[in-house]
């Protein structure tokens, strides 16, 4: 067991290059999903963002077996199936929860498939599922900076108009916006998100990632852009915790991450419901 | 054609200023099924009209096809003497409270200020002029105070008027209303109507839909009685007849005694 009290504890898995690289992305994947979660909350878009996480890995298994970077397969796959999503939802008889049900399972079973046909891709699969934060390497971490920084700055030029549409559709559609239009939009960004954290987290947990930093912003503000901070705050705090743990517990980088978000949501969650108990009894008394 | 010469001369400005809305065979379908069937229907501008109709009788779809938010199966839709694309900026647009999340993290100026994005197109942000006319339009509905609040704080007939608000804030010469009065309090009435009279005294216009009979009654000059097709056009009390009424209504309306007599059974 290291000693936590020691300051050479924390400052020696940095001399490693395989820990800081691994850190800056999770970093980076930490703080896009913090502002990507804060839509994917206050818009109920959480089934989507299981469903892209699934989604995404028929991209993950071609390109590995076509021997080219498991991202950019994700990216494609995933925007290929958010297209498709919004295709089969405009026909009215089918909710989109119901496309989106159906897309990512043919699309999970496509991936499925592929693997089968494959022994060497089924390493892929096991990192795909849980991710492996000490397995970045640099082209990944530089592929992490591209996505990440195109999703924050695409979300910073158009923020209001991302936000109109998930307000109030009928008056974006008033105002002459394509509502369709911006909402493949939101739901690509959401899968770019999801694609480059697949390293860190993993595919199952990602989701987490993208809900469980992003409610307990929900909790602590009333306004969206402090709701982004706080999930990017406490998503890149979750982070280190969780990169630290597993260096020296060697454990699934992705479940450290997500277990110590969801302890501050908790944490969060019981803190506020007794501060409002307490408010409430001053009051009756 | 009527004959202009055996009317007054209306006055130049007036002579120039066209219809606030016309329909020309308008269809609106949802897939197989027709919303809107065939309508025909000019609206005089400067004035407050009242949309009546049963519920599924279109009333909002017609309003979704007036600012151009749903595809025309056939005819078409003039506003201010245009087609809507080229003067979306003068048509503001009210959707029914319930159509939004009132829990949304988002804050009573922040809503109001989204009346201002259509100016403002894609990228822009809302300037200090933009803030300023936000906040003239939210002492206008009584609601300074309240500016930074989240709306769901917000009682009904208080979130109504932030809707409203953000509909003057858009400086538009149409004001398109969807069910304003819908679950609110009585002092928000008397306010939407009072800011409603003064848009029309600058000269704009005002169409709200409402299952309120008898606000519209006293408060509307002009209606309109639309059950898929138009049932009647006219002033009030042209269209607010018995007659009118129940072949609007159907079965979801009683006509006790004389036409001030109504029962609407929702």
């Amino acid at each position: 067991m290291p000693n936590w009290f020691d300051l050479e504890t924390y400052l020696e898995p940095l001399r490693l290059g395989l820990v800081q690289r691994g850190l800056l992305a999770a970093l980076i994947v930490a703080i896009v999903c913090g502002v990507m979660g804060a839509f994917v909350v206050v818009r109920g878009l959480a089934f989507l963002g299981d469903a892209l996480g699934h989604a995404v890995f028929p991209g993950v298994v071609i390109a590995y077996l076509l021997n080219l970077n498991p991202l950019i397969g994700g990216v494609i796959a995933g925007i290929v199936t958010t297209v498709g999503i919004s295709l089969v939802a405009r026909q009215r008889q089918i909710r989109e929860s119901t496309a989106i049900g159906i897309f990512y399972t043919v699309a999970f079973a496509l991936g499925a498939l592929l693997l089968s046909r494959s022994r060497s891709a089924s390493r892929a699969l096991s990192e795909l599922l849980i991710g492996n934060v000490l397995a970045v390497r640099p082209q990944d971490l530089w592929l992490t900076m591209i996505i990440g920084g195109s999703v924050l700055l695409v979300v910073a030029l158009l923020y209001k108009e991302l936000v109109l549409i998930s307000f109030d559709p009928a008056l974006a559609a008033a105002h002459g916006r394509n509502v369709a239009l911006l909402d493949a939009l939101l739901f690509a960004l959401l899968a770019l998100t999801i694609v480059v954290a697949l390293q860190t987290v993993g595919n199952v947990m990602v989701v987490a990632l993208l809900v469980v930093p992003a409610a307990t912003g929900r909790l602590l503000t009333r306004s969206l852009p402090p709701l982004m901070a706080w999930a990017a705050l406490i998503g890149s705090l979750s982070t280190i915790v969780g990169v630290y743990v597993s260096y020296y517990a060697n454990i699934a980088s992705g479940g450290a991450i997500v277990l110590c978000a969801c302890t501050i949501f908790f944490g969060v969650l019981v803190a506020k419901e007794a501060r409002q108990r307490w408010i409430a009894r001053s009051f009756a008394q | 054609m009527v004959d202009r010469t055996i009317f007054p001369q209306p006055a130049a400005t007036e002579q120039s200023t066209p219809p606030a809305i016309e329909l020309l065979d308008t269809t609106v379908a949802y897939g197989a099924h027709v919303v809107l069937d065939h309508l025909t229907l000019t609206l005089p501008s400067a004035q407050i009209i009242g949309l009546i109709g049963p519920n599924g009788a279109g009333k909002t779809t017609l309003l979704k096809a007036i600012v151009g938010a749903n595809r025309l199966l056939s005819g078409t839709i003039r506003v201010l003497g245009q087609p809507v694309q080229s003067v979306r900026q003068r048509v503001a647009y009210v959707p029914q409270r319930r159509d939004v999340d009132w829990s949304f993290p988002l804050s009573v100026l922040d809503v109001v200020l989204m009346g201002r994005y259509g100016r403002l197109g894609l990228w822009r942000r809302p300037s200090k002029r933009d803030r300023e006319i936000a906040l003239h339009a939210l002492e206008q509905v009584r609601l300074s105070k309240r500016r930074d609040c989240q709306i769901g704080e917000l009682s009904g007939g208080q979130q109504q008027r932030v809707f409203l608000a953000r509909a003057l804030a858009q400086e538009a010469d149409l004001l398109l209303l969807d069910e304003p009065f819908n679950g609110i309090d009585t002092t928000t009435q008397t306010v939407i109507f009072d800011l409603l009279c003064q848009q029309r005294s600058q000269g704009h216009t005002v169409l709200l839909s409402t299952h309120d009979l008898h606000s519209v009654e006293q408060n509307c000059d002009q209606l309109v009685a639309l059950n898929r097709r138009i049932v009647a056009s006219g002033p009030v009390d042209e269209v607010f007849t018995a007659p009118v009424l129940r072949s609007t209504f159907g079965s979801q309306l009683a006509v006790v005694g004389d036409s001030h007599t109504l029962i609407v059974n929702k």
